[in-house]
């Protein structure tokens, strides 16, 4: 089987490579990098297009379509980032196929591969088995990274994608965002949160116990509380925290499937009857304004 | 300007039953527009022009009360793609499909949702651009259009870059980008009033498109045994403390 991969983020390609390494089989990388970087994967064969400030990433894309075409790789893993979702999808166009999205659970299936999605925000769990080349995107945190170096790196040239997008300029985000993946702890706040100065309760607590503030859908929607990268549930987004607290949180099925991997889900919520009390490890039906305070002085003190 | 703003038909996810095989039941599921649609909409309204609205699917989709729902939102018509080989349909048949559609429609722009509620694939509306030969972009929170070109804030991960193309082009647009208005009473009457296009595939001159994933079931997963310890009361919380404390490692 050979396997072609892809990160926009170049670290995450130990952890591609961790993936592809359950396959077997040849492995190669298109990278946007330059040689010094493309040599630091331990990949049989780094293609790596020099990095331009200038450019877009969107840019890279047709260099990337036209590695594929003549590579013909039988499997292509991408990391399930926005752009990588983005190179997937065009090049699922160009191929006439369509990018097994957010695969979990993958494994070889002949030349192609089968493996799992969450369906309607993980309400179900669909089983999908490619046909043809198979593209796949990857959800960070299923694999630990190898590291290593590659043992041949390929210089392709930029190609001119003629896809007629410029840049105008970059910036940097507003917010802090987060990796809630990779948070070892997560203090989650629901629509039980009122108050924009009510986070703070929140962040107190994720701080005296070493983690991140996550947030359900409705309270960085509606009103723009936290920044989008902290959404729990729908987005897709499967957490595996050792410790889960739900605050707030009445515990619909997409949220609860979205913490199902969670060592220990601990909720705070006034409804005695919320439904997150049926599918957590300890709770209390209490006011969170009073209970995190409280919690929060114990932890600091612990 | 004209705007072409594609809609994906869901079921109501609140709905939707598991069965005691594991199954989905959707028996008893309302169908509704995908939520994340709803702000291209929005966005086509806030940008202003000759707005049509396009959604495909299988015959069950084809629903009197979503249409006139869309219709309620500010578009002043609407093509629905109707056939029983697009039940289910992947993101490649989708793609095709909306592609036919909008080369037979015709368009300027084409707005879509960032994602689906039922899969969240993220890919139908940037596939449609590629097929369709014009430019993309994705993940777009904030969008303007002006003189046969758009500026897009494109949002990914840390940082956001401000893109510049040429119309046509196709853009998806992420659900921080506006706040869908909720129609009024003249809204929902004019809605009544607009007109609907309806088609089949023969009718766009196509043939079902290829089925390009395999799906081998749907099921219910299975939950964790978790221990529910609960305390109840506010003065319960150095109880919860106890029961906890050695549960949590920072």
């Amino acid at each position: 089987m050979k396997i072609l991969l892809f990160s926009d983020n170049n670290e995450n390609y130990g952890e591609l490579c961790a993936a592809a390494g359950t396959l077997g089989g040849e492995i190669t990388a298109f990278i946007i990098a330059d040689k010094n970087d493309a040599g630091n994967i331990p990949v049989k064969k780094a293609f790596y297009v020099e990095p331009d400030a200038s450019k877009l990433f969107e840019n890279y894309y047709a260099s990337f379509k036209e590695l594929v075409f003549n590579e013909k790789p039988d499997v292509i893993l991408i990391s399930a980032t926005k752009k990588g979702r983005y190179m997937g999808a065009r090049l699922a166009a160009a191929l006439k196929t369509s990018v097994l999205t957010d695969l979990s659970d993958m494994e070889a299936d002949g030349n192609g591969i089968k493996g799992a999605q969450m369906y309607y925000g993980g309400a179900a769990v669909r089983t999908v088995k490619s046909k043809g080349m198979a593209i796949a995107t990857l959800p960070q945190g299923s694999f630990a990274p190898v590291y290593g170096k590659a043992e041949d790196v390929v210089n392709i040239p930029y190609k001119d994608d003629g896809s007629l997008l410029k840049k105008v300029e970059t910036r940097s985000k507003a917010g802090r965002t987060v990796n809630l993946v990779t948070a070892k702890n997560v203090v989650c706040v629901g629509r039980g949160v009122t108050q924009k100065e009510d986070i703070a309760l929140a962040e107190a607590l994720a701080k005296a116990i070493g983690g991140e503030v996550g947030c359900s859908r409705p309270v960085a929607e509606g009103s723009g509380f936290l920044d989008t990268s902290r959404y729990i549930g729908v987005s897709g987004l499967t957490l595996k925290p050792d410790v889960y607290f739900a605050v707030g949180i009445s515990g619909q099925i997409q949220h609860i499937i979205g913490i199902n991997s969670a060592r220990i889900i601990i909720a705070v919520n006034k409804d005695k009857n919320a439904p997150i009390f049926k599918v957590c490890d300890y709770g209390i039906v209490g006011d969170l304004y009073k209970v995190l305070p409280i919690l929060t002085k114990m932890f600091e003190g612990n | 300007m004209n705007i072409l703003v594609c809609c994906k038909i869901v079921y109501e996810e609140q709905d939707i039953s598991v069965l005691p095989d594991r199954g989905l039941s959707y028996d008893r599921a309302e169908l509704k527009l995908s939520l994340y649609d709803l702000n291209a909409v929005e966005q086509a309204v806030q940008l202003s022009g000759n707005i049509r609205a396009l959604s495909i699917g299988g015959k069950n989709k084809d629903n009197g009360k979503i249409k006139k729902n869309l219709l309620s939102r500010g578009p002043q018509e609407l093509y629905i793609v109707t056939d029983e080989a697009l039940s289910g349909a992947d993101t490649h048949q989708t793609a095709t499909v909306l592609a036919a559609a909008a080369k037979k429609i015709g368009f300027d722009l084409i707005l879509c949702g960032e994602g689906s509620a039922d899969l969240y694939a993220q890919q139908t509306g940037i596939q449609l651009g590629e097929l369709l030969g014009v430019p993309v972009i994705s993940s777009v929170s904030k969008l303007t259009a002006a003189d046969g070109k758009i500026i897009a804030e494109r949002t990914a991960d840390d940082s956001v870059d401000v893109i510049e193309a040429p119309l046509p082009a196709v853009v998806c647009l992420t659900s921080d980008i506006n706040e869908p208005r909720i129609p009024g009473m003249k809204d929902i009457l004019a809605a009544g009033k607009k007109p609907v296009t309806e088609w089949s595939l023969a009718d766009l001159g196509i043939a079902a498109p290829e089925v390009t994933v395999d799906v081998i079931s749907i099921l219910a997963p299975v939950g964790k045994d978790r221990k529910r310890i609960i305390v109840e009361g506010d003065d319960k919380a150095t109880e919860l403390f106890d029961n906890i404390k050695n549960e949590v490692r920072s």
